[in-house]
């Protein structure tokens, strides 16, 4: 899975490595039990601190989608937590998203078609 | 001697000039992942875009064709001159000029190809880098034992000689053996071997390219190149490591100096024919790759002139040349600039030493008798031997059939200034101009000295002054 880094966005480079990790969980390329590359592989294939990696791992393993031990060093996890609702911080962003959308003339139809694409029509 | 030398040199300029013109110019620019030091892209290869993209290579081909052969012809001047020492020193220019014209014309056209691409209205993406997960780490096309094996058969090698030097051990009847030219030798082709495998492994843990969404294309093209990278580091290793071990064996047992040159000049063709294999094997594998390549992270504007990589953004002190093989340094890293600095101080003190070798040469030898001294002086005084001190003094009025190898120190056409070995015996001082026949030979509780000066009426004059 290739991941894309920007490194003059607003977004904090170790935000955009976690986002990329979950997108690409949640879109199959990212396999349950995935071996992901060690802390300091990824950092020096992205040129950037270890600790920026440390923190995108940290963050992954608390919010569930990973694990991480000594031996095996990170993987994907087999079961991730179905918890069956959406966070109020993912709420209020997709609230802002909507809000864009519809101020720059997105109709609600293009958004829903958008949301089936992104989460794959059942 | 002098001949072979010229050769040696006219040959290593033309071939640098012939292999950066390939890298440069290659026949299928389309085919190739940089254009002129700037990323290769389909926009290029269409229309309008593609007409000035043709223009733009050619002239910068003809430009470098011109300098390269105006090089050529400077090297073939060079055949006339006399000196050996002046002729050192416009070689090392002239191949320092070669690199800077081929230079030019990169630079040149990098220029143009930026312009081009903002032209046709390409938004550069500064900053952007992608990362494969499947090769981040873990694409590897050397084993850590494959670079160990050849410099611990070096270093055995260099323990054998210094073992012979310190006479610990005994092989035969060695000419050299004490003077720990054998050693030093040994030494210089260990720590080459030493900065080979360092580079190698260095190569091999380079960040792996992404060219494709496609993991397996990424991974099966990062490990073909470090494969041929691998491949070419090995073969460098074990020549170096059995060149060390004839080099040793022809420093000890084989007296003169051509045997060594043509020697080198074997080690030389070898390191010449790996190096066209390794330049072959990695244009094979962008030319395949190329066509397969659909992710373009664009950092030509990191690039300065195309050669320099400059990024405050990236940790990393080792990124993969835009033009060539191997790797360049980022100048934005601390160590970058540490390391910029002492090439550029290296580069500086070749011209400046070759310069002071020629100025020595120009500087007439003699030997002087001052205050219970005889002084050899060139320059500044070279040796000080005291009277008191001289047991017994010969004037040699010919010289030719005395044999003399050099240990340390300089040999040029008209001097020899050193350690040498004189007549099977080892560690004497010698200070000779060339063309002057008579000579003293003179010996003294530090050992034998063998003089004279570039004005024969001084030898004898010293002669006289030292039996009185």
């Amino acid at each position: 899975m290739v991941i894309r880094i920007d490194e003059f966005s607003d977004v904090p480079i170790y935000l955009q490595i976690r986002n990329q990790i979950v997108m690409g969980i949640s879109d199959g390329k990212l396999t349950a039990g995935e071996q992901l590359p060690t802390v300091r592989a990824l950092a020096m294939e992205m040129g950037v601190n270890t600790m920026t990696v440390s923190k995108a791992y940290q963050l992954l393993k608390t919010e569930g989608y990973i694990l991480t031990d000594r031996k095996n060093g990170a993987r994907v996890r087999y079961e991730i937590e179905q918890r069956g609702r959406i966070s109020d911080a993912d709420k209020n962003e997709l609230k802002r998203i909507v809000s864009e959308a519809r101020l720059s003339g997105v109709t609600k139809k293009d958004i829903h078609s958008m949301v089936d694409e992104f989460y794959g029509r059942e | 001697m002098g001949k072979i030398f010229d050769i040696t040199m006219f040959g290593t300029l033309i071939f640098v000039l012939i292999l950066e013109f390939m890298i440069m110019f290659p026949k299928k620019w389309k085919e190739k992942k940089m254009i002129l030091g700037v990323r290769n892209r389909k926009e290029f290869h269409d229309g309008e875009a593609e007409k000035e993209t043709e223009h733009i290579f050619d002239s910068c081909r003809k430009q470098m064709l011109i300098s390269s052969g105006m090089i050529v012809i400077c090297g073939a001047v060079m055949f006339l001159l006399d000196s050996l020492a002046s002729r050192t020193f416009f070689w090392v220019i002239l191949i320092y000029l070669g690199i800077i014209a081929s230079s030019l014309s990169l630079i040149r056209g990098n220029r143009e190809m930026k312009s081009l691409k903002r032209k046709i209205g390409i938004v550069s993406a500064k900053g952007v880098v992608y990362t494969d997960l499947k090769t981040a780490g873990a694409v590897h096309g050397l084993k850590p034992v494959q670079l160990i094996v050849p410099c611990v058969a070096n270093a055995l090698i260099l323990v054998l000689a210094i073992l012979l030097d310190m006479h610990l051990i005994n092989i035969g009847n060695s000419i050299n053996a004490g003077t720990f030219a054998g050693s030093f030798m040994t030494l210089t082709f260990f720590m080459t071997g030493v900065i080979v495998a360092w580079c190698a492994w260095m190569m091999d843990n380079l960040r792996n390219e992404v060219i494709s969404d496609d993991s397996d294309i990424n991974t099966n093209y990062n490990r073909a190149k470090k494969k041929v990278m691998a491949a070419f580091a090995i073969s460098t290793l074990w020549i170096n490591t059995i060149y060390t071990l004839c080099a040793l064996f022809i420093t000890l047992f084989m007296g003169p100096e051509l045997v060594m040159i043509i020697s080198v000049l074997i080690y030389a063709v070898l390191i010449a024919v790996c190096l066209c294999v390794l330049f072959s094997g990695n244009m094979k594998i962008e030319s395949r790759y190329q066509k397969e390549a659909n992710v373009v992270a664009d950092d030509d504007d990191h690039w300065i002139m195309g050669m320099f990589y400059y990024n405050p953004e990236d940790k990393r002190l080792n990124v993969e040349k835009r033009v060539g093989i191997g790797a360049t340094i980022n100048m934005a890293h601390p160590a970058g600039k540490a390391i910029a600095v002492v090439i550029a101080l290296m580069l500086f003190s070749s011209v400046v030493s070759l310069s002071l070798v020629g100025v020595i040469e120009g500087t007439p030898m003699s030997i002087k008798t001052e205050g219970n001294m005889v002084i050899c002086h060139q320059l500044w005084d070279a040796y000080k031997i005291p009277v008191d001190d001289i047991q017994s003094v010969e004037l040699i009025n010919d010289r030719s059939n005395i044999s003399m190898i050099r240990t340390s120190g300089m040999g040029t056409d008209s001097e020899l200034w050193g350690n040498f070995t004189v007549d099977n015996e080892t560690g004497c001082k010698v200070f000779l101009y060339r063309q002057v026949n008579s000579m003293l030979k003179i010996k003294t509780s530090d050992g034998l000295y063998y003089i004279n000066s570039a004005d024969e009426d001084e030898v004898k004059s010293c002669y006289d002054y030292i039996v009185k």
